[in-house]
């Protein structure tokens, strides 16, 4: 089983005509087109205005101002930023990182052959998915409410002092990620799990007759045929929680302080609290700059192990 | 409530129209039309839902109502405003976006239609028409929507016998409200030990909430934002700094667990669940606090002035975007809106009314007691400045306060570093020169 | 084969902790659905209060929350349905022929690296202009070009397990590459097309900003009419978890989804090479 390999066969190779009569190229153009055209029509304009925009000094109450090319990616530059961007990469990696263990994990223990009531497992482990995280945050703002939440009255029943959670600076952050696990595990579950669902068994089958024990077949076995699975889904991961403003802006608003405040929070603030759209788009260029060299050098690190 | 409203011109409709011809003007200007308006979810709105079958009526155009959060009207207005065949026909402002509509050309000047069609802007409280109605002389706007702030306080704790002896004691005086923002902060923190809740209810969380309440300590000491002649930074004055202190000092000592990361909800059901004896906030949350089903204290809380000097003032008023696509309906619209019938009505419902004449009509105070404070409280507030970015002001005081709530900054320290940020808002806005 | 007993009691010992930690937060959502707002708060909790529906009738009648999960249902399955079979054929012809070159997956995908905000205003004008604003179609081109470049990826890395001997061996017995695709390609891709099912389903289901602004009466949907019942006069959390808990309702199709597709692995026999 050594698919991932990227040798293009001679089956695929441009120059061989099809029983139709038509070229390998003209179906390369018929599967592509409709995603080509979807995002060249609906993405591509947004994405090169914003650009221009973020080029612009630009307050909307003022309206459109000078060109001022790379002004706005001063930013950069700003303690204000330095800041941001430094609880975004926690938030981020803590997040990515816990969900991917947890939710690795349970996608293995699922996927155990004589796992009874699995079904049941899988239904109730999906379940915070279809939650909206505008609801997810005022459900958690109402349990984790210090003085009038369930979660506060139940840790005082065991004698631990009543918490501040959202409202205490150095729990903040930790809140937000409990909060964005219980919501977001579930999808990636899903994806690692009907990953490990479309391996093929007879290399596993092959390996136990072999004698290989269980964490050795997961290492040497599983993980390398999942490899491209587990790639992806921390890409989209990384991507999704890189750019999530809703779970900050209804349970923190980016505070106490600025202790929760991501850099998507802070180029929304950017652009509709100080209404600064060019500086707002700068800020949210620079995060896609770092996003593709992340994405990239991700890639690489993997097809080179 | 956001609800679609597709009521038809019925027959009985058509009939009301011929039969009157006084009101012949909004059908011509209107019939057929469809007028978008976008209000926030109070129920003032679901008060006007259930009215609009009689604009229709008699002007036989379509309301089209969409109520969204409040917070989120800003979010939706500016990409809307920005370009240049407008979604709305009618707009709902708050106060302290007026000025960046004006500047940003997003609304237009009432006077003329104000003039022409003889309304009498004096039935407004004055202090209204000048944060949410008049923006340098120009009228923009009418008041809808008053938000008065002021104190709310458990007055079954603070006139029980036993409560004023103790107060007595340790204070040597006899039981009296407090009179100044210190002295309710001392008060506040004793009755919070005396009674075991929490002296205050706080909302620190950022922007909005700390902003809308910590103003009324700044504007309580007489402090300021900025110099209102020469718009320089004033924040920094012995007494914005006081102020931020104090602000800081209840939050830490007397409010409720968790204040720093409360919001204007949790301050009412901090209240409305017999937690804690004072707040300072809106007094439109009186009417939620007297209902059975949400509150523990009916009867409980009462409203006064707040101490010292001034409260913060908002409102929301009803304007004409500039991209609207009838604005001589929107315009009819808001004269029917705002007229005596409906604004009555709207009142009766929960509303919060700012035609003056309404808190004297004993019907309406025979319904909503509380609201008989608003005069009181609206002799003593004024509202944030009138400025381009006000918006902004909210947010970089934001930053202030969670410099110094969060990080333990020193209030004049935190200040200071804000003072540029501070200085670049008011730096070319139109508004100010 | 059976392992040993101490392996299953802490394998059901996890999942089962696991599915508390997920289910006690959504058992409180349903209490609070059932519940006025002093009931809510209360602390004490209440374990015994006469149930209200109040919430319920609140959303349903008076808010008309059926049209919002309507429009919401119609435009999630719309745009995962056109993401789904449009991002399978890009995936088959990125994966297997190399379309665009190396550089396309990076570029496909980083339409999606931006902060939503900044986008989110030039959509607006431009959907203005063209009169999509306040349409269901408008919100549902928008979620098929945001979740096409997620529902490419996993498809390629699905389809990366899927051996090209498979396809190969259809070409030269003479399929073309659409009926390699559909014969070979798509039920050996089956765990992967029920991956990207809900992974665009759930994101256009809870998506909000973009709602937010472009939808108006004809087209809100459930998390902008969540959010509007977060007012300045309080948050009516008994509402917003009536709310929640329906919205959970196409939960029924997920499960399906899941069902035919994760669960009982029916393509297993296909893979083998």
């Amino acid at each position: 089983m050594t698919s991932i390999s990227q040798t293009t066969r001679p089956a695929y190779s441009a120059a061989s005509p099809r029983s139709d009569g038509l070229s390998t190229g003209f179906y390369k153009l018929l599967f592509m087109t409709p995603t080509i055209l979807v995002l060249a029509l609906v993405v591509a304009g947004p994405l090169l205005y914003s650009f221009w925009l973020s080029l612009h000094e630009y307050i909307i109450t003022y309206g459109m101002g000078d060109l001022v090319w790379f002004e706005n990616y001063a930013v950069m530059m700003s303690d204000e930023f330095a800041g941001v961007s430094w609880v975004t990469m926690k938030l981020t990696v803590i997040v990515v990182v816990l969900e991917f263990l947890i939710a690795f994990g349970l996608a293995l223990l699922l996927n155990q052959s004589w796992l009874k009531f699995r079904e049941i497992y899988l239904l109730v482990l999906m379940l915070p998915i279809l939650m909206t995280p505008v609801a997810v945050a005022l459900m958690f703002r109402l349990m984790f409410n210090p003085n009038l939440g369930i979660i506060n009255w139940l840790l005082s029943l065991v004698g631990i002092p009543q918490q501040g959670w959202f409202g205490d600076p150095d729990l903040a952050l930790a809140t937000v990620v409990f909060v964005d696990i219980w919501n977001e595990t579930s999808l990636m579950l899903i994806m690692l799990y009907a990953g490990l669902k479309s391996l093929p068994q007879d290399p596993v089958e092959a390996a136990r007759i072999d004698g290989a024990s269980a964490f050795q077949i997961l290492w040497h076995v599983t993980l390398p045929m999942l490899k491209p699975v587990i790639l992806v889904t921390l890409l989209i991961r990384m991507i999704t929680a890189l750019k999530s403003y809703d779970l900050i802006y209804m349970l923190t608003q980016g505070g106490p302080g600025k202790v929760t405040e991501t850099i998507s929070f802070y180029a929304y603030r950017l652009g509709f609290r100080f209404l600064d759209i060019g500086q707002a788009a700068a800020v949210s260029f620079i995060l896609l700059a770092a996003v593709v060299v992340l994405t990239v050098v991700l890639l690489r690190i993997m097809r080179e192990n | 409530m956001p609800r679609l409203i597709t009521t038809r011109l019925g027959v009985m409709a058509a009939s009301l129209l011929a039969a009157s011809t006084a009101l012949a003007d909004p059908a011509a200007v209107c019939k057929g039309k469809t007028l978008n308006l976008l209000l926030e979810t109070v129920p003032d709105s679901t008060a006007l839902i259930e009215v609009a079958p009689e604009f229709e009526a008699l002007s036989g155009a379509k309301l089209n109502m969409e109520a969204v959060n409040y917070s989120l009207m800003h979010e939706k207005l500016v990409p809307s405003l920005t370009a240049s065949s407008g979604s709305y026909d009618v707009l709902a402002v708050d106060s302290y976006w007026a000025g960046e509509f004006v500047t940003a050309n997003w609304i237009q000047p009432l006077d003329e239609r104000i003039a022409a069609d003889k309304i009498d802007t004096s039935v407004y409280y004055p202090a209204l028409m000048d944060v949410n109605g008049k923006v340098k002389d120009t009228t923009y706007m009418l008041p809808f929507w008053q938000y008065a702030m002021g104190m709310l306080y458990r007055k079954d704790i603070v006139e029980d016998p036993a409560f004023q002896a103790a107060y007595k004691e340790n204070f040597g005086r006899d039981w009296r409200l407090p009179e100044t923002l210190q002295e309710y902060a001392e008060v506040a923190k004793w009755a919070g030990q005396h009674t075991g809740k929490a002296g205050v209810a706080m909302s620190g969380q950022r922007a909005d909430p700390v902003v809308m309440e910590a103003t009324n300590y700044v504007f309580s000491l007489g402090a300021d934002f900025y110099d209102r002649e020469t718009w320089e930074p004033a924040l920094g004055s012995p007494e914005g700094i006081e102020a931020v202190t104090i602000y800081a000092d209840l939050l830490a000592n007397a409010a409720q667990p968790g204040a720093l990361g409360a919001n204007f909800d949790d301050v009412a059901n901090t209240l409305k669940q017999d937690k804690a004896v004072f707040a300072i906030s809106y007094l439109f949350l009186m009417p939620t606090l007297q209902d059975p089903k949400e509150s523990q204290v009916v009867d409980k809380v009462a409203f006064a002035r707040m101490p010292g000097e001034d409260s913060l003032l908002g409102a929301w008023g009803w304007s004409i975007p500039t991209n609207a696509a009838n604005p001589d309906c929107s315009w009819e619209f808001i004269k029917w809106v705002e007229s005596r019938d409906v604004a009555m009505k709207r009142a009766m419902a929960g509303g919060q009314a700012t035609q003056a004449w309404i808190y004297d009509d004993a019907e309406y105070l025979k319904l909503w007691p509380q609201m008989a404070a608003v005069g009181d409280a609206l002799a003593h507030a004024k509202g944030l400045p009138v400025m381009s970015r006000a918006t902004q002001l909210v947010e970089v005081f934001a930053e202030v306060m969670g410099d110094v709530l969060a990080n333990g900054t020193d209030p004049a320290t935190a200040i200071a570093n804000a003072e540029d940020k501070f200085a670049r808002l008011t730096r070319g806005d139109p508004l100010l020169k | 084969m059976q392992p040993s007993l101490l392996l299953r009691i802490v394998t059901h010992l996890i999942l089962g902790l696991c599915c508390l930690v997920v289910l006690s937060p959504l058992l409180w959502v349903l209490r609070t659905s059932f519940a006025d707002k002093i009931v809510a708060y209360q602390l004490p909790p209440a374990l015994f209060f006469t149930p209200t529906l109040d919430n319920y009738r609140m959303i349903l009648v008076e808010m008309d929350f059926g049209t919002f999960f309507l429009n919401s249902l119609i435009i999630s399955l719309t745009s995962t349905l056109l993401a789904v079979v449009i991002g399978a054929l890009a995936a088959y012809a990125i994966d297997r022929y190399k379309a665009g070159g190396n550089a396309m997956p990076i570029v496909i995908l980083a339409t999606q690296m931006m902060p939503p905000i900044v986008l989110v205003i030039p959509f607006f004008l431009i959907f203005k202009d063209i009169g999509l604003t306040d349409s269901r179609a408008g919100l549902i081109v928008t979620y098929l070009a945001f979740n096409l470049p997620y529902v490419v990826w996993l498809m390629m890395s699905f389809m990366k397990r899927v051996p090209r001997e498979l396809d190969e061996a259809a070409l030269i017995d003479g399929c073309t590459p659409m009926t390699a695709f559909i014969r070979i390609i798509v039920p050996a891709l089956l765990p992967g097309i029920g991956a990207a099912t809900i992974l665009s389903f759930v994101l256009s289901w809870n998506e909000f900003l973009f709602a937010l602004m472009l939808s108006g009466n004809e087209s809100k949907t459930l998390p902008v009419a969540i959010s509007s019942l977060v007012t300045q006069q309080g948050t009516a959390i008994g509402a917003v978890s009536a709310a929640t808990i329906l919205a959970m309702l196409p939960m029924a199709i997920l499960y399906f989804a899941m069902r035919r597709f994760l669960v009982s692995g029916l393509n297993l026999g296909a893979v083998k090479g």
